[in-house]
């Protein structure tokens, strides 16, 4: 199969799927009485909604090619920061820094995959970016709160930038035999991912009883958590036809992608709830907001990356 | 981290007297004075949010500070 057949299959497989969501939730919507399932299903249904939509939006871009697909990360990664720093704290000796961040490092890092500059860019964020951002703030003369209001402004363009940038950092990653296909690998990881979230809440709304993390994120439990991951991973390792690994290769990255993504979901929960909200954003309906879709993306992404990078390329 | 606004101008009380008829209704823009600082030229990008309140009433032959503190109040009661 040629990397243009492939990425058919794929795209009909996602479609599939959701045609059967969109119709599971339309007879759910029809079957429910009680206020509080009403409310429930009708955040489900949503949720497909988007989903097509976010799926739509994808495939346009990955048909486009590289370029369109670098241009979507950018502006994922903007919108996410934009809602990160929404919520943060800041101060107004911080406008400097915070231009900085979204007009120059969201711009700069997405450049540097463009040209395959991998030295700058796993680089540029944290050595540049971390030393300039806070000396454009401490030359404001505003003492107050400063490590405070660095590090989260720090801690939100790593996690918003850097690290979603790793997603199409992987179009420049030179794997053996597999030229010309890597953003079938891009797939491959937000398929794991994103499948991965999805099973946790499905399993989680039919089995979920055990709470993991209740303070932080209410939402996820150990039956949702354990239906997920392995659903997940199972998809990973039958999904091997793409990607540059064996079957079983191709499980052990699919487990340790959702390994990362539900840390990451946990970890972005807490700081939400540090920041006193519920979502992220509204931008994405039924969903929240950006960040609320990319959280366990942000943590998986990565580690991906590298792992594929170093056990894979030559 | 909540900004409220200084004093109210006299302006507002000229036009509200001299518009009689014009409905007063207060707005917050929540967010601004961190998107753009006083003296800054270009918005940074973080999320806005315009709240609308109700009609402001009008108090006949009301002086202007306490039209001026009312209508202050009315405003950052929607902060």
């Amino acid at each position: 199969m040629t990397a243009q057949e492939k990425f058919f299959w794929l795209i009909g497989g996602i479609a599939a799927i959701l045609l059967v969501a969109s119709i599971a939730g339309w007879l759910l919507g029809l079957r429910v009485k009680t206020e509080n399932g009403r409310a429930v299903i009708g955040n489900l249904n949503a949720r497909i909604q988007a989903w097509w939509i976010m799926t739509a939006v994808f495939v346009v871009a990955f048909l486009l090619g590289k370029t369109a697909t670098i241009i979507l990360f950018a502006f994922i990664s903007f919108s996410a920061l934009r809602e990160f720093l929404t919520l943060t704290p800041t101060r107004a000796s911080d406008y400097r820094a915070m231009s900085l961040a979204f007009f120059v490092l969201v711009p700069v890092q997405y450049y540097l995959i463009h040209i395959e500059w991998y030295g700058l860019f796993s680089m540029f964020i944290p050595v540049y970016g971390f030393l300039l951002l806070p000396s454009l703030s401490a030359l404001t003369q505003d003492a107050e709160n400063f490590l405070e209001r660095s590090a989260k402004i720090q801690w939100g363009i790593m996690v918003t930038i850097y690290c979603i940038s790793h997603v199409p950092a992987l179009l420049l990653l030179d794997i053996p035999g597999y030229t010309g296909q890597n953003a079938l690998l891009l797939l491959y990881m937000l398929l794991v991912v994103q499948m991965s979230d999805v099973l946790q809440y499905v399993f989680g709304k039919i089995f979920g009883k055990t709470k993991i993390a209740p303070v932080v994120s209410p939402s996820k439990t150990v039956e949702g958590f354990i239906g997920g991951a392995a659903g997940a991973t199972l998809i990973g390792a039958g999904m091997w036809w793409i990607t540059p690994f064996t079957p079983l290769q191709a499980g052990a990255m699919a487990f340790i992608t959702v390994l990362m993504g539900f840390l990451g979901g946990l970890v972005l929960s807490a700081v939400k709830r540090s920041l006193g909200a519920k979502d992220w954003g509204t931008m994405i309906k039924g969903h929240g907001g950006m960040m609320d879709r990319m959280d366990s993306v942000s943590f998986a992404a990565p580690i991906f990356f590298h792992l594929t990078r170093y056990f894979f390329t030559s | 981290m909540q900004a409220l606004p200084g004093p109210f101008k006299a302006g507002l009380f000229y036009l509200a007297a001299r518009f009689p008829d014009v409905e007063l209704i207060p707005v917050y823009l929540e967010n601004l004075h961190r998107c753009m600082p006083k003296g800054t030229v270009l918005p940074v990008p973080l999320i806005c949010t315009v709240r609308f309140g109700a009609i402001f009433g009008r108090i006949a032959n009301e002086n202007k500070e306490t039209f001026l503190k009312r209508a202050r109040e009315a405003v950052i009661e929607l902060a």
